[in-house]
């Protein structure tokens, strides 16, 4: 049903939605009412984001830490080097003339006859190759079947073992520092709730030593984890962090010296081969 | 005329210059609209750390949805705020899941928090005058059930249980609160 004329009811709806203050059920409701194409409706709303987009301007201003600046003028550099790459790409990718369409398009048929032709030969060659394999190799198959899963089964509880004994020199490791007199423990997590990012740093402040462990997603091919810490004179790189198969992490690194006061620790996702300064995404962060 | 066009004119460029692609429009941005971001985001969290984790998911947030940025609906200040406002109320209620000592930051949310005591002067300097006088000039009822709404992203239910008022009459006081505002900010 549209309205004719905003009633208290509208206004008041509007004015909550607007704000994000209704509930689901009732913010659904409207949204629905407003699909109908409720001109009444969809003015007071627009009038109401109007005045919701300003009100941010009564928070005084803050000023943000110096770094998340460079942060961003590292990820403008890394889209601009990106772009240009793929522009370069694209340069190479271009047929180098107009110059006889019609050539080429024969030669275009031709080399689309000849790779259809080979497919079909491999085919056939496969089919025969297949059908003599399959006579009299049958018995041979069962028994190389039955070798295989034995050597896999082997191949999984040496895995297993090895993973286990990786698992035990890690608490051996972290143990030892917990024992440690004024043993720290700093937590990482990932930016979002859903983040599978979590990570702990176990910190013998007297020893310089950052034990890194816990789990973040698994790095694309190319990248890598690195770890930094922030301090009031600038960020600095704490060491690269070893991902296993799983996206287990662990890694024994140099901690900063004792005294030094970090306010932030964080995880980027780098190129291989290392950047100077944290750039893009922020993987996993955080506080004091 | 919208009192807030003087500024919004260059916000609402580089976001186009974003949305085409423009990478550096996207530091440009920072430059012009981190601090009053900040501040907002400031005081709907009321933590310093998880505020600037915040601020880098806002501009990444800008960055990919520029080309949804229509600047014959919303104006740039407004929009890029809009956005602010949004993730930071998300964070403050997860920060309220996670630690039950956040409770206390509801009637926080109203006050100013760590911001600048005094705000230099800057390009939403003019802006943020006539804002702030628009909501000074509310009833105290109605202004402290809108800032609630706004900056803890309270239901009327909520504001209701929190100041021991009847939800009917929360609602009544935003629908004033908001209508006084829309025709005070025209």
């Amino acid at each position: 049903m549209k309205h004719e004329r905003p009633t208290g009811e509208i206004q008041e709806t509007a004015a909550l939605y607007a704000l994000g203050s209704l509930s689901q059920h009732d913010a659904r409701a409207f949204e629905n009412h407003l699909k109908e194409g409720c001109g009444v409706c969809s003015a007071e709303l627009r009038r109401f984001e109007g005045v919701v987009g300003f009100l941010g301007l009564t928070a005084s201003d803050a000023e943000p830490p110096a770094y998340l600046r460079e942060l961003f003028a590292a990820h403008v550099e890394h889209c601009a080097r990106e772009a240009m790459s793929r522009a370069e790409v694209q340069a190479e990718k271009k047929p180098p003339a107009k110059a006889a369409p019609r050539l080429r398009n024969r030669l275009s048929a031709w080399s689309r006859a000849l790779s259809w032709a080979m497919a079909l030969g491999c085919a056939v060659l496969a089919g025969y190759s297949y059908y003599s394999w399959k006579q009299s190799e049958q018995s041979v198959q069962e028994r190389t079947t039955e070798l295989v899963a034995a050597r896999s089964d082997a191949e999984q509880l040496s895995k297993m073992l090895e993973l286990e004994r990786g698992r035990s020199r890690e608490l051996e490791h972290l143990n030892a520092i917990l024992e440690r007199p004024g043993a720290r423990v700093v937590l990482l997590t990932g930016p979002e709730p859903s983040s599978s990012a979590s990570v702990a740093i176990f910190w013998d402040v007297a020893r310089r030593r950052w034990v890194v462990t816990g789990r973040l997603p698994k790095a694309g091919p190319g990248t890598e984890y690195k770890l930094w810490y922030v301090t009031r004179t600038g960020r600095y790189a704490a060491g690269i962090l070893q991902q296993d198969s799983e996206g287990h992490v662990f890694t024994v690194l140099e901690g900063p010296e004792a005294g030094t006061e970090i306010s932030q620790t964080i995880i980027t996702l780098e190129p291989v081969g290392g950047s100077a300064q944290p750039t893009w995404p922020i993987i996993a962060s955080s506080g004091k | 005329m919208c009192p807030f066009q003087e500024s919004d004119v260059e916000l609402s460029e580089l976001i186009q210059k974003i949305a085409a692609g423009e990478a550096p429009a996207l530091l440009s941005l920072y430059d012009a609209s981190s601090r009053p971001l900040f501040g907002l985001i400031l005081r709907i969290t009321g933590d310093r750390f998880a505020s600037e984790e915040v601020l880098v998911e806002v501009y990444k947030l800008i960055e990919s949805r520029a080309g949804q940025y229509d600047a014959k609906q919303a104006l740039a200040t407004a929009w890029v705020l809009s956005i602010a406002r949004a993730r930071a109320v998300e964070r403050r209620r997860q920060i309220r899941r996670e630690s039950p000592r956040a409770e206390r930051m509801e009637t926080a949310a109203t006050e100013e928090g760590e911001g600048d005591s005094q705000s230099t002067p800057g390009p939403y300097s003019d802006d943020r005058k006539r804002a702030l006088a628009a909501i000074e000039s509310l009833p105290p009822e109605q202004r402290v059930a809108v800032e609630l709404a706004y900056y803890a992203g309270m239901s009327p239910g909520e504001i209701a249980a929190q100041i021991g008022q009847p939800r009917a009459a929360i609602k009544t006081r935003i629908r004033l609160g908001m209508i006084k505002l829309a025709e005070l900010l025209k």
